[in-house]
């Protein structure tokens, strides 16, 4: 786990994103308990406060919860969150752009899908 | 409560203003970093905070009281450094400094203390002045967490100690803070290594205050935008733009400002390069722009 300082993106966030993908990848399972502001703090090097806040950020959108005096925990359905939120920013962040892009070069769709299937890696649909 | 409030303070030496009309309040139980040039007056500060040196004017007030001649106060502050200026002490064993610490902090944690002494694998049947120079400053840094002042100045504490001891002491600072909260003030010139772990940044160039703010906002504002010198321009017209390089028709301009979403749309558009910076190149910039900001 280390920040990226150069990017835009605020400390906290990153963080919030962090755990996020930690548990899209499972290295932390629905009902496990996450780190605490303590251990991010000091792995991360990085403030309490803002530390408190990445991880607040995740209770707000219903990812972690808070059992008292125990620590934060996973929910149950989180991944699902996490998948829906990050699909509606694939299709914004990546989606939008390579059509912007594509559009500048003349590309037409079919072109774009030839690559798309010409890419090695990916999920197929009989996968 | 423990709030810190400097008011119009100036410390004059011979004919240098060391602090030069200093207003400031210190937020309570904040991890702030102290950051400037050599001579900017960084440890002059922390001096007339510790209250081991006195205003020329103006006042250091703690609680509203000020903090001149007022033992009660004085004990609520540790400045972690300070052990060498004392004479006579050089020839103490480290045992018997810190004996002597224990004795002049209230709330000196004893359990803690030998904790560290462990973890940093500090021999203190020897003495100070035959400690090596990275040992001598574990020494003020032992001082600076065992006494869990409610108000702690680190005076850059680094001096001599190898990257190993300084992750050590950031580490268990970090995690300390959280268990028992407490203002912390830490100059430092290795701004990298502690960005991240400040709450507030305050900057000082010849002896002013050039910068007091949080350091999120530090991290939403820094930008530095690089592009076709027009273009660059024409986004940065009502923005603080702290320092500028130009290389032919390109520029670099630093800028410490907020964007709005539709203005970073704009500058993506005119295929402006906008990335962040880090505090270190921030201050580095800043001081090179001068005092124009």
């Amino acid at each position: 786990m280390e920040l990226k300082t150069n990017l835009t993106t605020p400390i906290f966030i990153q963080i919030a994103e962090m755990i996020e993908d930690q548990i899209l990848k499972k290295i932390i399972e629905e009902q496990e308990r996450v780190y605490s502001t303590n251990e991010l703090a000091t792995l991360l090097h990085v403030n309490p406060a803002t530390a408190r806040k990445g991880l607040n950020l995740l209770v707000n959108e219903e990812i972690i919860y808070k059992k008292r005096g125990i620590g934060m925990f996973v929910k149950e359905g989180a991944t699902q969150i996490i998948k829906t939120k990050r699909m509606n920013s694939f299709f914004q962040n990546y989606i939008i752009k390579m059509m912007q892009e594509a559009e500048k070069l003349g590309l037409n769709k079919e072109d774009i899908i030839e690559s798309i299937k010409s890419y090695p890696g990916g999920i197929d649909n009989n996968e | 409560m423990n709030n810190v409030m400097l008011n119009e303070v100036y410390k004059v030496f011979d004919d240098t203003k060391a602090i030069d009309n200093l207003t400031l309040e210190i937020e309570l139980n904040k991890i702030y970093g102290l950051i400037g040039r050599n001579g900017a007056g960084k440890t002059t500060l922390l001096k007339l905070l510790a209250n081991q040196l006195y205003p020329t004017s103006g006042t250091v007030k703690i609680d509203d009281k000020i903090l001149k001649d007022n033992d009660e106060l004085t004990q609520r502050i540790c400045l972690a450094r300070e052990v060498i200026s004392v004479r006579g002490i050089k020839d103490f064993k480290l045992k018997q400094i810190f004996d002597i610490a224990s004795l002049i902090y209230p709330n000196w944690d004893n359990e803690f203390y030998k904790k560290l002494i462990d973890q940093f694998d500090l021999d203190i049947k020897k003495k100070y002045i035959k400690s090596s120079k990275g040992m001598q400053t574990m020494v003020g840094i032992i001082i600076g967490l065992a006494s869990r002042a409610p108000v702690t100045l680190f005076d850059e504490p680094y001096v001599g100690l190898d990257p190993v001891a300084r992750e050590l002491f950031y580490e268990i600072l970090i995690n300390d803070y959280e268990k028992s909260p407490r203002t912390i003030i830490i100059s430092t010139h290795l701004i990298n290594e502690l960005e991240n772990s400040f709450e507030k940044v305050l900057i000082l160039h010849k002896g002013k205050l050039m910068l007091n703010e949080d350091m999120e906002d530090i991290k939403n504002k820094a930008r530095v935008l690089s592009g076709e010198k027009n273009k660059v321009d024409s986004v940065t017209k009502n923005k603080k733009i702290i320092y500028k390089q130009s290389l032919g028709r390109l520029v670099n301009y630093t800028v410490l400002d907020t964007f709005t979403e539709q203005e970073i749309k704009d500058i993506n558009n005119l295929q402006i390069d906008f990335s962040s910076l880090s505090l270190q190149k921030l201050f580095v910039n800043l001081s090179k722009g001068g005092e124009t900001i």
